[in-house]
């Protein structure tokens, strides 16, 4: 990490006849402890953290998988507009399957690094220490993390999909999402302790992003965007 | 014209527009914005294959066309051929392919 300074600390003494071939070398792998401590301070900070194999992931192809660890900012995203707030396992399931399973341009993995749910919980996505798979293009050093639900506004688009939800919304049938109160909290405490362990510096949703928009996309919807334009105020980050 | 040469000529004319409608009729599926899209295209060559494949239709970094697994590639240079008409199976032409894929949104 770059804003980190190591030290290690040992101690030693000599023997009569001793020989350096008798020393034990103890390798430290410190991504994965710091992936350990993000777990730890998670919980520490009162919140529920869910690991992978806890909502019962797939085991990544790791084989294509790029490592990837100086992050500095942090992508926000909404899981899509076939989503509603619900049972997060299950959703990550689901997510996971359609990006690892489908017939075309398959990932090896979830693209996401953690997933709130909307009463809180943090969920691991993809291991910290991988690249994501979540901004076109744009993936160094971005953290990705999904809000499990739909946070775009009916209408919101230029398809089919946003002209019938535009449609539902002005006859009464949609309303306009709202971040819920739990995960609002939640992300914010979650950003914080990330600064803690990264050189944080930006925070956007998917669509702020160099040449994501220029694409059309619509993610985080225009309630995750406030959202976003909240912890940019909160925090002092910038945008993209 | 009797009905029942009517009815065939009919039946020959509609299956005749949908041979050719399969013939040139193509589609490939990205990934992008957190949905699956279906985009459609008319083929340049006229083949019974509609689904194509474009490895690169996700919200992953692209990474250069030599580093394609071979498969990947062979699927890859289909779409080139029958989307854009780009029958070159070299890098170049299939970079050069890539930069003229738009957006899938």
């Amino acid at each position: 990490m770059a804003d980190y300074r190591i030290e290690h600390w040992t101690s030693g003494q000599t023997t009569v006849d001793g020989d350096k071939g008798k020393a034990i070398s103890i390798s430290v792998n410190n991504r994965a402890a710091t992936r350990q401590a993000i777990i730890n301070r998670v919980r520490q900070a009162g919140m529920n953290f869910v690991e992978r194999s806890h909502w019962a992931a797939h085991k990544n192809r790791p084989a294509q998988m790029n490592d990837d660890w100086n992050c500095s900012k942090i992508a926000i995203h909404h899981a899509g507009r076939s989503f509603a707030c619900g049972p997060a396992a299950l959703q990550l399931q689901d997510i996971q399957d359609m990006q690892m399973g489908r017939s075309a341009a398959a990932s090896d993995d979830i693209g996401y690094h953690y997933a709130l749910d909307c009463f809180g919980s943090v969920f691991e996505g993809r291991d910290i220490r991988f690249k994501g798979e979540t901004v076109h293009n744009y993936n160094t050093g971005v953290i990705g993390i999904v809000l499990l639900e739909n946070l775009a506004d009916p209408g919101e688009g230029h398809d089919g999909v946003a002209k019938i939800t535009r449609f539902l919304g002005s006859i009464g049938f949609k309303q306009k999402p709202q971040v819920p109160e739990k995960q609002r909290s939640s992300v914010a405490a979650f950003i914080s302790i990330l600064r803690e362990f990264f050189y944080i510096n930006t925070i956007g949703g998917h669509r702020e992003f160099p040449g994501q928009l220029g694409e059309g996309k619509i993610c985080p919807g225009n309630a995750g965007l406030s959202l976003v334009r909240e912890l940019r105020q909160s925090t002092g980050l910038g945008a993209p | 014209m009797n009905p029942t040469r009517k009815r065939w000529l009919a039946a020959i004319i509609s299956a005749g527009i949908a041979i050719a409608t399969v013939c040139y009729t193509g589609y490939v599926k990205s990934y992008v914005d957190h949905e699956v899209q279906t985009t459609f295209f008319v083929k340049r060559y006229p083949t019974l294959q509609m689904e194509f494949y474009d490895p690169f239709a996700n919200e992953g970094d692209d990474s250069p066309v030599d580093q394609l697994s071979s498969a990947d590639r062979l699927r890859f240079s289909d779409y080139c051929k029958y989307r854009f008409g780009i029958v070159d199976f070299k890098t170049q032409a299939l970079e050069a392919c890539k930069a003229r894929v738009p957006g899938y949104l």
